[in-house]
């Protein structure tokens, strides 16, 4: 009978061991612990003065877009901005820029929200001149090349100011959309 | 007025689609131009522009309401068309399809009208078209002109002379 103790402490220290193995395995997979999993939303990137340019199969500028401080953020790809500043070039339509207090990238950069003293200037280098458009939120789309916004939004020209409740700008076809409530006034001629 | 053309031109609309190439914006839904003493009011008005500024503008509707106030004139000119042209520079308004104009108590009818703003003159036309459809009733202008009445001015009923109460010169004895 007094050799039951030598039975029992080796099978304790195998339930030991066991208890720890399944600790261990339960604290690494746990979702805490790994710092890279697809739901933590933290920046995996960060670039100060950052600037990125896109050109066309012929190698031409399309649009270069810069930002004092840029944010990745792995788990959805997306970037969060800091006073970003797009500029849009076209030979033929004219340019467009486009600055804000701050930005929002979406995955594969689809689509970039400008967001807080928005200033867009469109320039057709024609005797028309200038047209400056200001609203606290606009949307672009670059690949198509129109911004748009369902903010109130402000457009001032050479000789017109208009008022609206919502915008769509397409730059390669130069077609203005205004829509809800629209005031326009075009100043006389002199 | 005459000084409308000075005076910038205030538009207020649903929406507006405005063509940076060919210079042209279309104001559309429950649409109001105003330009001075000028007001319009439609259903839709296409504007176009030159490299001044606003130049001319379409309006379409049922019908299109055109009022401008007579220059040095307490009285408006107001007019009505399925289809009203202004010009700005020519100063011009064209009024086209079932075409109204009246001018304090008189009133012109007819198919198409011109109304040169500075002149006040206004022309107005059938439509040489119905004459040759013999359905259609005749296209006829129509005025009416209402006589002015001449306001009889009453003789003004003179005061009566102020009788002075003086007394009688009375009679001295030689």
């Amino acid at each position: 009978m007094n050799n039951r103790p030598l039975y029992w402490f080796p099978l304790g220290i195998l339930a030991v061991i066991a208890g720890l193995t399944f600790w261990l395995q339960f604290v690494v997979q746990s979702p805490r612990a790994n710092i890279f999993s697809k739901d933590r939303h933290i920046a995996d990137y960060i670039i100060e003065q950052f600037s990125v340019s896109r050109t066309n199969l012929a190698g031409q500028l399309i649009y270069t877009l810069h930002a004092d401080h840029a944010e990745h953020f792995l788990d959805d790809d997306t970037t969060t901005l800091l006073k970003p500043h797009l500029i849009a070039h076209d030979d033929h339509q004219g340019s467009a820029d486009v600055r804000a207090k701050q930005g929002f990238v979406t995955a594969k950069g689809k689509e970039v929200d400008f967001i807080g003293n928005v200033v867009l200037v469109r320039d057709a280098h024609d005797e028309q001149g200038p047209l400056t458009l200001t609203t606290e939120y606009l949307v672009a789309i670059p690949d198509a090349r129109v911004v748009r916004t369902n903010k109130l939004v402000h457009v001032v020209g050479k000789s017109i100011q208009m008022t609206a409740g919502g915008l769509e700008l397409d730059n390669q076809t130069r077609i203005l959309r205004l829509t809800n409530k629209v005031k326009a006034r075009y100043e006389p001629i002199k | 007025e005459l000084a409308d053309r000075t005076k910038p031109v205030n538009l207020e609309a649903d929406s507006v689609t405005v063509d940076d190439i060919h210079k042209t914006s279309v104001y559309v839904g429950s649409v109001v131009l105003i330009q001075g003493t000028m007001l319009l009011r439609a259903d839709r008005i296409e504007v176009s522009e030159n490299g001044e500024g606003f130049n001319k503008a379409v309006a379409y509707g049922n019908p299109v309401y055109f009022r401008q106030k007579r220059d040095k004139v307490d009285e408006y000119v107001e007019g009505y068309a399925s289809r009203i042209d202004m010009d700005s520079k020519s100063n011009m308004v064209y009024l086209t399809g079932n075409a109204r104009l009246k001018k304090g108590e008189d009133e012109l009818r007819g198919h198409t009208m011109t109304y040169n703003t500075t002149s006040e003159v206004f022309e107005a036309r059938n439509d040489p078209t119905a004459a040759k459809d013999p359905n259609a009733p005749a296209s006829r202008v129509r005025a009416v002109i209402r006589p002015k009445v001449k306001t009889e001015t009453p003789a003004v009923a003179q005061p009566p002379l102020p009788l002075r109460s003086t007394p009688a010169p009375t009679l001295v004895k030689p």
